[in-house]
């Protein structure tokens, strides 16, 4: 349904003409139908009319011919004439008109047939002659009249035909003109109805409107009223916001007063106007501000007393009405006013507590509107009073506060220095804190370590005892070792002492005083000799245990009888008061050895004789121990003494209180240690107490009864010793002074040749030709003895006999060999036996005796050889003198076997490198000798493997350091110190050779046959020189080219004047430049955006790679380098 | 035995925090002597009020700014200039002269904290007349202090002490010539610094990267465990040149090291010693 109007309208409408124009077109509709439908009837009727023209055109022909038989006129075959050529006219236009019809077609063709066959029979056969006889002209008429009937039939079947169809076509056209007229009447119909609804729409709407007209006229009265209100209520609030407006910003109460009360009377337009505010303490109203009212009306009003008092109590605004005119006045300067008017209060309350009071005074009446206002406002105005007298107070509080502040932050600024202050403590404190803790675990740690070496320790004492007593074994072996010597000795010095005692007696009368005088020097030397040889034997038997003990009963006082016999003579002599005497309780007899007891008092007794002056006291006492189960033997002295610290030493083998005594008493100061070994040996022991210049008390303690066993004889065990213990000591071994040789005057550092050989002839020929040879020399004429200078002088080489007494040649030469300090010697056999043993011996080489001088030279020429090889050979080029003696002085103080010669020309020194071997060349670069030749003599040393060291006199630039580093590890500048350092390189340098030669080998990388790394240029940037050179290395052996830089900078330059580099090597951590940010600008500045550049680096935190990646690396090895991988990730890299 | 009240970090969360540290950042804490970092780690999380071990991991996980905190405070940062005095002066007297006969000298200070004893030694070897031929490659942990000693600012207020330690190492100018004041602050000049380089080396994790006359590296190894302490020593040893100087804190030793035998002392009272060959 639709609602609104317009829209009813307009469809309405709509469909009206949407009527008018559907009718009509029906209308046009069927009268052009009818049109057509009239066009058909008149069409049958030509059609009609042409059959009837057919028809009477024949009958025409028909007429005429009879008549013109008849006749025989020729006029009268016109018609036949004209009808001949019309007919068949007519009939086509006939059958023009039935074409829409199909039967009447048939028809019309079949009639058109029988009229041309008619026609053409009155052509030919029929044709009418006038004069033909009437039987033909009859048979013509017969034949014409039957066709004829057939035309005629045919006719009139089409005229029926033509008719049907013109009634059902008038049919037609009345139905169509019903239809049309039904149509008609129903579309007009139509129209009315809905002209009529629209008609009623449209007064509806009208209605409707009406009404909303009359309700609009009651409105807007009502919206008047309600805007007149309104203006009412803005005029309150527009008076309000005024009020408000003049309370802004104000300083002063009175000024606040002042304002609210010039604000009312202005806006409410009255003539007066009081203002009261509450004075609080004294419960009263004070006039504040007055607009007209003279200052004598100026009035205070207790509150709750009075009109204003009570006004102000009542919270309301309240209006008196009808004052009379005598009530009042408003002044002004030019006047008075009074009259009848009206007063209203206002007081102002905040919170259930007054604030103040307004009184205004009218001359009318005061309206609805001002009273209204008056009471809106009060909120505003008690508000306006009350916040005005808290900000008063708030201020007062302000400033006490500021105050307060200003305090505060003072104290704040002092607490922060203070707090400043503190915190710095406090770290300090935490600081030291930490360190004493770590400190302190540092002890509790080594506190742990420490006891973990307690426990070492308590180890190593234990093996120290274990070592202590295969000491005492050895120290037993060799006093074996001793006792068998000491009889080896004997027997020659017998001879020596026979023949020496027999040149001494002289008895051929053939020497002189002084040749008989030396005789006697060699005689009682041979006897002081074989007194300490059997001293020697004595104490070596003991300590080895090899003495026989014969224990037996033995008589102490035939002890006693002996002793006093033999020293008798002896204190006579001396004129020494020698006294016995034996205790009370001694036993008579006591079980042990008496020979060795009487050698051990004899020995004491001989000693204090030695060291008792004339007119001193000598006992011998026997005596009970006070435990009386030893027997005790005392002898005393007056002699020298023995200071206190040298008592126990005396029983040591060799030693005596004083080394000067021997020298004045004689002795071989081993008499007191045999003496105890004799006593241990007996179960007893010797004790002595003395004081210096004094006298001595040694004291003998004998066990009744021996409770030892007598030893064993350990000679076996003794000759197996000799070969296998090398120790000697120069006690033990007799040096020659036979032959004459260089051994009180040795200068270090010249070649030393030690001879052992036992003919002294050949031993002095040698000794010439050495010393001719530049040797030093020190000859042995006994195996041992040669064996001991090994030991003593390491010479530079041993010319070494093998038939020798004491030791032979054969055992010299293992100990040599076995010594970790002679084991490289050069050992040169001069003997006059074939042995096959000299094939295997470790020997330089083997002479067989006799020689002559050609051979001589030759075995010399071959130790000098093999010395220099010793003495490392060190070749210095300088072109300014190098200090080589002082080189050569603090060479032999640091014991460093260096030889040094000095050239002054590469020349030179090429010339000697080519003549002899150097083990080193030391290279002074100076004025003469720069880096070129530097590198000369590098280049000449390449096949030889010389190493080089460097000495510079001044400052050399990173790139030259670089060159000669090429050259040498070891570059020396010259300093104080300098020197120190060159011989401590070279030595450690040298031996580092040494241990280094077995090793060398397998170490260089094989180059790898691979044709991806072959020529490549190669960038090492890198500031640690160990590693630049070691990459070189690897790289050149394996075909590349090599290019070096320090530092980015470097690299940067390098690679702007090799554009051609392959592959860059880069490490990271580097001064200058690091390779982070070398990294970088080769790839963003110089543009090299697909050179591989590996970078090597000694970092291997997490995030290293990634930043070395992001820094433009290609890939990333880490140091150090594995020269393995790092080739393989090479090929990587320059495979393309 | 923990403190009432303090944050206390369970073995296993020690463990877990270490495990974390290196995979994380890549720094290995494992080899420090662990009461030592214990008691550090505590201090941070006083500081950082972090209750347990678990916040702590995950703050440390999540946060880079929070971990350069903790690196701060776990790593130990005293130092002052010409600390003992007597190790500078032996310093002067027996390792620099034969320092000068080298015509390029490299210098290692490991554990350079904030740069105040590589300052020092620039300062020995200036007056040796060696600075301009030394390169002192000093190296640290954290890059924190690093990116302070680069600065060569040193606060003023412990001066004073300074110069004193300066003139016991038989000092030769006047201290102040070396520097120049700023309010509260001193600048170290610049041709005393130019020959350092300041690089961040870990010495747990990293490799040698030169080859070096002298090594520094005092007071670092007393926070390590012996085995650490001997790996770093073994690192030392593989950075020295043969017969090069290697300088400790006076409270570390080579006693207990297995690397003693490859030293001599130089002057064992103040921590100086040589490689063997």
């Amino acid at each position: 349904m639709i609602r609104s109007l317009p829209l009813r309208l307009y469809s309405g409408l709509g469909i009206a003409v949407l009527l008018v124009f559907l009718v009509g077109f029906i209308t046009i509709d069927s009268l052009e139908k009818q049109a057509k439908e009239a066009d058909m009837v008149r069409h049958t009727h030509q059609a009609i009319s042409y059959v009837r023209d057919v028809r009477f055109s024949i009958m025409q022909i028909r007429g005429g011919r009879r008549a013109y038989w008849v006749t025989a006129a020729p006029q009268d075959m016109d018609a036949y004439e004209k009808g001949a050529s019309y007919i068949p006219n007519r009939m086509t236009q006939l059958r023009e008109m039935v074409r829409d019809n199909a039967p009447q077609v048939k028809n019309v063709l079949l009639l058109d047939s029988m009229v041309t066959d008619l026609l053409r029979y009155w052509r030919t056969t029929g044709a009418i002659q006038p004069d033909m006889p009437v039987a033909i002209f009859r048979s013509i008429i017969l034949e014409e009249e039957k066709k004829l009937g057939f035309i005629t039939k045919q006719l009139e079947k089409i005229k029926i035909e033509e008719e049907d169809l013109l009634i059902k076509r008038e049919a037609v056209v009345v139905g169509y003109n019903e239809r049309t007229k039904l149509i008609l009447y129903i579309g007009i119909s139509v129209l009315m109805i809905v002209v009529l609804l629209l008609i009623n729409a449209v007064i509806q709407t009208l209605k409707s409107r009406y009404k909303a007209g009359l309700r609009l006229q009651s409105t807007l009265e009502e919206t008047e009223k309600a805007s007149k209100l309104a203006q009412e209520k803005n005029w309150v609030l527009e008076g309000m916001s005024y009020i408000n407006n003049r309370l802004q910003v104000v300083d002063s109460s009175s000024e606040l007063a002042n304002r609210i009360i010039t604000a009312l009377v202005q806006y409410l337009e009255v003539p007066a106007g009081v203002i009261y505010f509450v004075d609080r303490e004294n419960e009263k109203l004070v006039t504040s501000a007055s607009v007209a009212v003279s200052a004598a009306s100026r009035k205070t009003f207790v509150i709750g007393e009075g009109i204003v008092g009570n006004a102000a109590m009542a919270k309301t605004v309240s209006i008196i009405r009808n004052i009379p005119p005598d009530y009042w006045k408003v002044e002004s300067s030019l006047g008075q006013v009074t009259g009848n008017g009206e007063i209203a209060y206002v007081p102002l309350w905040m919170n259930e507590e007054l604030k103040g009071l307004i009184e205004l005074g009218c001359f009318s009446t005061f309206s609805e509107l001002q009273i209204s206002l008056l009471k809106s406002c009060t909120d505003i105005l008690s508000a306006a009073i009350n916040s005005y007298q808290s900000r008063d107070k708030i201020n007062e509080l302000l400033d006490e506060l500021q105050e307060q502040k200003e305090a505060l932050l003072e104290q704040q600024e002092e607490l922060r220095q203070t707090n400043d202050e503190l915190s710095r403590q406090t770290e300090e404190l935490q600081a030291s804190e930490e360190e004493l803790k770590t400190q302190e675990e540092e002890l509790k740690q080594i506190n742990l370590e420490l006891k973990e070496r307690n426990d070492a320790i308590e180890n190593a004492r234990h093996a120290l005892t274990l070592k202590a007593k295969e000491l005492e074994n050895t120290s037993r072996y060799k006093s074996e070792f001793l006792a068998n010597m000491s009889h080896e000795l004997r027997t020659p010095l017998n001879s020596v002492l026979i023949l020496a005692k027999l040149l001494a007696d002289n008895n051929a009368q053939n020497l002189n005083a002084k040749q008989i005088e030396y005789a006697n020097i060699i005689y009682k030397s041979g006897n002081d000799l074989l007194q300490l040889i059997n001293d020697i034997l004595d104490l070596s038997k003991i300590e080895s245990g090899k003495v026989d003990l014969l224990i037996e009963d033995v008589s102490v006082e035939s002890v006693a009888q002996d002793i006093t016999q033999l020293f008798s003579v002896v204190a006579a002599e001396k004129r020494i008061n020698f006294t016995v005497e034996a205790g009370a309780g001694v036993p008579s007899t006591i079980q042990t050895d008496k020979q060795r007891l009487q050698q051990v008092i004899k020995n004491l007794l001989s000693n204090a004789f030695k060291f008792t002056p004339a007119e001193g006291n000598i006992g011998l006492a026997f005596r009970l121990s006070p435990g009386k189960e030893k027997l005790l033997i005392s002898v005393s002295d007056t002699g020298i003494g023995i200071p206190p610290e040298k008592q126990q030493l005396i029983f040591e083998a060799f030693q005596q209180a004083d080394g000067s005594t021997s020298r004045k008493y004689g002795g071989t100061g081993l008499g007191l240690s045999i003496s105890l070994e004799l006593m241990k040996l007996l179960g007893g022991n010797i004790s002595v107490q003395s004081e210096a210049n004094k006298g001595s008390v040694f004291t003998l303690e004998v066990p009744f009864v021996f409770e030892g066993t007598a030893s064993i004889d350990n000679k076996e065990y003794a000759d197996e010793f000799l070969l296998k213990d090398p120790i000697l000591s120069a006690e033990q071994v007799r040096e020659q002074t036979v032959v004459a040789d260089d051994r009180a005057q040795l200068k270090k550092g010249e070649r030393l040749m030690l001879i052992i050989e036992d003919d002294v002839n050949f031993a002095t020929i040698i000794r010439d030709y050495a010393r001719h040879k530049g040797y030093q020399v020190i000859i042995a004429l006994e195996g041992d003895e040669g064996l001991h200078y090994a030991r003593k002088y390491k010479p530079n080489a041993i010319i070494l006999d093998i038939q020798l007494p004491v030791m032979d040649g054969w055992t010299i030469l293992k100990h040599i060999r076995s010594d970790e300090a002679l084991r490289h010697t050069p050992v040169h056999i001069i003997s006059a036996f074939d042995d096959s043993r000299f094939k295997q011996a470790d020997v330089m080489a083997y002479l067989k005796k006799p020689i002559d001088t050609d051979t001589l030279e030759r075995a010399f020429g071959m130790l000098g050889d093999h010395i220099r090889k010793g003495l490392k050979q060190v070749l210095i080029i300088s072109a300014v003198h190098f200090e080589e003696d002082h080189l050569h002085q603090l060479a032999t103080e640091k014991e460093y076997k260096l030889h040094f010669e000095q050239v002054t020309t590469i020349q030179e020194a090429a010339a000697c490198i080519d003549k002899q071997p150097y083990d080193c060349v030391i290279i002074h670069i100076g004025a003469s000798i720069q880096l070129q030749e530097a590198k000369h003599i590098h280049q000449h040393l390449s096949d030889k493997k010389l190493p080089i060291i460097i000495h510079l006199d001044e400052d050399i630039t990173a790139t030259d350091e670089m060159e000669f580093r090429k050259i040498s590890g070891i570059i020396i500048r010259s300093a104080v110190t300098a020197n120190n350092r060159l011989l401590d390189e070279l030595e450690l340098f040298l031996h580092k050779m040494e241990g280094a030669e077995t090793k060398t080998s397998g170490q260089l990388l094989t180059p790898v046959s691979d044709h991806s790394l072959i020529n490549k240029k190669i960038l090492v940037v890198d500031d640690d020189m160990r590693n630049v050179f070691a990459l070189s290395a690897v790289l050149e052996s394996n075909k590349m080219q090599v290019l070096a830089a320090g530092d980015g900078r470097e690299s940067l330059e390098q690679l702007k004047k090799h554009p051609d580099t392959d592959l860059v090597l880069m490490d990271i951590m580097m001064p200058e430049m690091d390779g982070y940010e070398a990294m970088q600008r080769i790839r963003k500045d110089l543009k090299m955006a697909h050179l591989p550049i590996i970078a090597l680096t000694a970092k291997a935190m997490a995030g290293d790679r990634d930043k070395c990646i992001a820094a433009g690396a290609s890939d990333y090895i880490t140091k150090p380098v594995e020269m393995q991988k790092l080739l393989s990730l090479m090929r990587v890299w320059l495979t393309k | 035995m923990g403190i009432p009240g303090r944050p206390e970090l369970a073995a296993h969360e020690f463990e877990q925090l270490l495990h974390m540290l290196y995979h994380v950042y890549g720094y290995d804490f494992s080899g420090y002597s662990k009461s030592s970092l214990l008691r550090r780690i505590h201090k941070f999380m006083d500081d950082k009020q972090v209750s347990n071990g678990k916040q702590l991991i995950q703050l440390l996980a999540g946060d880079v700014v929070a971990f350069n905190g903790f690196l701060e405070t776990i790593t130990v940062n005293v130092t002052e200039m010409f600390r003992d005095p007597l190790f500078y002066k032996s310093l002067r007297e027996k390792v620099l002269p034969v320092l000068a006969t080298y015509p390029q000298i490299n210098i290692w200070h490991a554990g350079c904290s904030t740069g105040e004893e590589v300052f020092s030694l620039c300062i020995l070897l200036f007056e040796a007349g060696l600075l301009h031929r030394t390169r002192i490659y000093a190296t640290d942990i954290n890059a924190a202090n690093l990116e302070k000693a680069r600065t060569g600012v040193l606060p003023m207020h412990h001066m004073r002490e300074y110069t004193v330690n300066y003139r016991q190492t038989g000092a030769v100018n006047d201290f102040s010539d070396y520097y120049t004041a700023l309010y509260d602050h001193v600048l170290i000049n610049k041709e005393i610094r130019e020959r350092v380089v300041f690089l961040q080396h870990n010495l747990v994790t990293d490799r040698s990267f030169n080859e070096f006359q002298l090594i520094l590296c005092r007071n670092v190894m007393i926070y390590f465990n012996k085995q650490l302490q001997g790996k770093v020593l073994r690192l030392f040893y593989e950075s020295l040149s043969s017969l090069g100087f290697l300088g400790l804190g006076m409270k570390e030793s080579l006693l207990f090291s297995e690397q003693k035998s490859k030293f001599t002392a130089v002057d064992p009272t103040v921590k100086l010693f040589r490689k063997k060959n």
